[in-house]
């Protein structure tokens, strides 16, 4: 089993940093595709099977907590879960997010155990 | 920003710089010649929210790569580097940024951040922070760091 895995961050350079933070743990990534930002990752969601969005929040064009909202009004995204790595961490942003069905939530800046423990929240335990 | 607040600010850009990039700085006092210190480049961002207010780091040309180097695990000498290093510096600002704000605030208050820009430390408008400003200076593997912090209505200004 492998998990199609969509990053969606403005940083070219967090995104690089999600990707080598993946390969440090075990968890079996299957493909990693990339957004830079909430509309493009609606459109790579339209055509490629994902089963885990990890997105931020703070993002020119549309930011993560319009991405979440879009998703959740999508019959077709509203059950493929979402985890948020952002460095905006109030409790009460979390909380709202939260509210609107995200999987779970790490700030920045992350460990690989933290994205391990993370993913498997919002995915379950797979066989190490 | 009272003591507990300019630890906080401190601790918040030390703790960033060892987790993200991998460098240990030092708090330092101002340099006594500042137009001594060479090209210098500037990354400032606003915020707003529970407070308003702007961030900045100036800090030397050559300071960008090393941070994109430690960051993305590559050598700095990597042609691949150069074209990174912009990025690499917005975004650890905007790291220091959002780390910083629940530091001094708590962890309750709503901030939505601005996106950071780079300039050269010359083009920036010479009342781009009010003399109530807050200003520090870090050493990091040779680098000399500048952080600038305002914020607006707040106890912290």
């Amino acid at each position: 089993m492998s998990f199609n895995i969509l990053i969606t961050d403005d940083s070219a350079t967090t995104r690089a940093i999600i990707k080598r933070t993946l390969q440090m743990t075990e968890v079996p990534v299957g493909t990693l595709l990339e957004a830079a930002n909430g509309l493009e990752a609606l459109e790579v969601l339209q055509n490629e099977w994902v089963d885990l969005v990890m997105t931020d929040i703070n993002m020119p064009e549309m930011n993560g907590i319009e991405l979440v909202e879009k998703m959740k009004e999508s019959p077709d995204f509203e059950n493929i879960p979402v985890v948020v790595l952002s460095t905006e961490g109030s409790e009460t942003r979390i909380e709202e997010l939260q509210n609107m069905g995200i999987n779970g939530f790490l700030h920045k800046p992350f460990t690989p155990e933290q994205v391990r423990d993370l993913i498997k929240e919002a995915l379950g335990d797979w066989d190490e | 920003m009272n003591d507990t607040q300019l630890q906080a600010f401190e601790g918040s850009i030390g703790h960033i710089l060892e987790d993200l990039v991998f460098l240990f700085p030092s708090p330092m006092p101002a340099p006594a010649h500042e137009h001594g210190l060479g090209n210098r480049i500037l990354v400032h961002m606003t915020y707003s929210g529970a407070h308003n207010g702007k961030l900045a780091m100036d800090y030397p040309d050559s300071f960008s790569t090393m941070v994109a180097a430690n960051m993305l695990g590559l050598d700095e000498d990597d042609p691949d580097i150069v074209p990174k290093s912009e990025d690499a510096i917005r975004e650890l600002l905007n790291v220091i940024c959002g780390n910083l704000l629940p530091a001094l605030y708590g962890s309750e208050a709503v901030f939505s951040l601005g996106i950071p820009e780079i300039i050269p430390s010359t083009d920036a408008p010479e009342d781009m922070f009010s003399e109530t400003a807050t200003t520090i200076w870090f050493e990091a593997d040779d680098a000399i760091l500048r952080f600038q912090y305002s914020s607006e209505n707040s106890a912290a200004s």
